[in-house]
């Protein structure tokens, strides 16, 4: 594949007239903003009695979906980083649009914890802003580790996306009129792929992958950290923190074959780049996160079982038998059994069947979060004290109202900016020389 | 002193004529490429990038900045929280890392514009739109009385196009 082609397929995507079914699926994006946005104001107006919480389930949808979006931003720091520092090139062609994905999930889990806020206009209290008054935020407490670690993986992921951008918005600048080449010469800075810039570039790029790595872990394991250092029965583990961290890859790469399989099938150009092989690598890489989860399930049960602490393990046959067994078995079923699909070949190199499984995982990990997050809260020390959650109307509608949110960033991403990744593909194409002319 | 833009569309050419040019003592004042190229990026600036001390300054003031609001707004307000020290070292890790990795992460980015001389005007006469795509470049500076053997060198080597740039 030549230099030439790259660039003239990223730029077919770019900049290329949209279609109405884009425009339409936009519209269908909107009006479920639209429509998480009027229960959000509704709930404002009426306070959180309009949500399904209670005591003792004070923990529901949002904080559920808080961690699903959260989990699913990881899987793109793994291509764009962990699988960079690997020198896994395969991940050069679907990197980008793993990591927009990972800024827009993050910027959606972001909203979660201000939904949840009895009131949402106070969230600046969890930063440390009152110096004058010196009422401080409680550094002890998980939820302030959450702040930090979060907003941390925003800025970090949105520096690292636009950073390794740079060289390709330029390109599109290069090539492209009106506008939109305003718009991308304000972006791209005045690159021009000089010596002293690619010089500098080359290592801090690394660097980059290098401090976004240990913060991809970090991230989720202080999500975990919300639960496992309270005392509620299900939840105060230590197995917590790499068992979320694989359940956030796992679901994480369910999206991104969830994305990448309509995507190659609208632009049917792009199948050039985003390969069977690809996919099935994404699928070796789901294959191998769902053995890790579905570990973690079992160990988790016997933990329970061999503690010998009766109340543990009323918690777990409750999970399992209880109230809640639908959800429970939802998770098992898309989690740790039909993942296994991918041990044939064939089922690896199949669309429809990575596209469905894919698609079942996400239903599955949105699930598991349900899961530990209300089963346990629901069923902790004083049968006195137990109680059943069942989500609103007002929280589903905000729960659509997410999806809309990150397919509108996402389709808007993938008009507006390059997402192939054009200066890292034409790195792993032969250079261009003289002598590889003559004898071809 | 003229400057001479040459565009070539093979890599083995253009270091061919990057080395007879160095060679015959032509100052190369740039190299464009739409792909890194290390060989000649180190050749021309021989010492590492000093955005690895950016990078660590960087680091070290995040770890320093919450190291200072976990520990002195502890102090400030001593207050008992579930019977743990006023300051509880292992809480405070979890917020020093992310400082760490935040601050780390700007200064990095301030130090790749800052190095790489960013933003900056883009469309200086000394650059071909063609550098983003698939050409390479080099912009040479030529002495009044050695136009002659720096325009052979560079034809030489197959350059598919020599501007003059003022």
């Amino acid at each position: 594949m030549t230099y030439r082609k790259i660039t003239q397929d990223a730029l077919r995507l770019l900049l290329s007239r949209p279609g109405w079914k884009y425009f339409a699926l936009q519209g269908f994006n909107l009006l479920l903003i639209g429509l998480g946005v009027t229960a959000f104001a509704y709930q404002v107006h009426h306070g959180m009695g309009v949500t399904g919480l209670n005591n003792p389930v004070g923990w529901g949808t949002y904080i559920t979906t808080f961690v699903f979006w959260v989990g699913i931003a990881h899987s793109g720091t793994l291509i764009s980083a962990i699988l960079y520092l690997f020198r896994s090139r395969w991940r050069n062609s679907i990197y980008r649009i793993a990591e927009a994905m990972t800024v827009f999930a993050v910027m959606t889990a972001g909203l979660f914890p201000i939904i949840h806020l009895g009131r949402p206009w106070k969230f600046y209290w969890l930063l440390p802003f009152d110096y004058f008054r010196k009422v401080w935020i409680n550094f002890r407490s998980p939820l302030i580790w959450d702040v930090f670690a979060v907003l941390t993986y925003l800025t970090v992921s949105m520096i690292f996306f636009y950073v390794g951008m740079l060289p390709d918005l330029a390109t599109a600048r290069d090539h492209s009129t009106g506008w939109r080449k305003k718009l991308y010469t304000l972006l791209s800075l005045g690159w021009q792929g000089n010596h002293r810039e690619w010089k500098h570039y080359r290592l801090s790029y690394l660097y980059f992958a290098a401090f976004a790595t240990p913060l991809v872990i970090s991230v989720h394991s202080v999500v975990s950290w919300d639960f496992a250092m309270s005392i509620v029965p299900g939840w105060h583990s230590t197995i917590f923190a790499p068992y979320f961290v694989a359940g956030a890859i796992f679901s994480g790469v369910a999206m991104v074959i969830t994305l990448l399989i309509p995507i190659r099938k609208i632009f049917p150009y792009l199948q050039d780049y985003f390969t069977i092989d690809v996919l099935e690598n994404l699928a070796k890489m789901l294959l191998l996160t769902g053995a890790i989860v579905a570990y973690a399930y079992v160990v988790e049960y016997f933990l329970a079982w061999y503690s010998g602490n009766e109340i543990e393990w009323a918690a777990f046959k409750f999970r399992a038998l209880g109230t809640y067994t639908i959800p429970f078995w939802i998770m098992i079923f898309c989690n740790a059994v039909f993942p296994l699909i991918f041990f044939f070949k064939k089922a690896r190199r199949s669309i429809p069947v990575l596209f469905v499984v894919s698609l079942l995982v996400n239903v599955g990990m949105w699930f598991e979060r349900f899961n530990i997050i209300v089963t346990s809260l629901s069923h902790d020390y004083i049968p006195a004290a137990w109680g059943i959650y069942k989500p609103s109307p007002i929280e589903l509608s905000i729960l659509a109202g997410s999806f809309g949110w990150f397919f509108f960033w996402f389709l808007l991403f993938l008009r507006l900016l390059p997402a192939l990744p054009i200066s890292e593909l034409k790195e792993i194409q032969p250079v261009p020389t003289r002598k590889q002319e003559v004898t071809a | 002193m003229k400057r001479f833009l040459a565009i070539f569309p093979y890599l083995d050419d253009i270091q061919e004529a990057y080395h007879s040019l160095k060679e015959q003592g032509f100052k190369i004042e740039r190299f464009f490429s739409p792909v890194p190229v290390p060989e000649i990026e180190d050749d021309l600036i021989p010492k590492p990038s000093p955005i690895r001390w950016i990078v660590l300054f960087g680091s070290l003031t995040g770890i320093s900045l919450a190291l200072l609001l976990t520990i002195g707004t502890s102090v400030a307000w001593p207050l008992v929280v579930g019977g743990k020290p006023i300051i509880s070292v292992p809480p405070f890790v979890v917020i020093t890392f992310e400082l760490m990795v935040l601050i780390g992460s700007i200064a990095n980015l301030l130090g790749l514009f800052g190095l790489s001389r960013l933003p900056k005007r883009v469309n200086e006469p000394a650059y071909d739109p063609r550098f983003s795509d698939d050409r390479f470049g080099l912009l040479v500076q030529v002495p009044p009385d050695r136009e002659l053997v720096a325009r052979e060198i560079l034809e030489t080597s197959h350059a598919e196009e020599i501007h003059e740039v003022a």
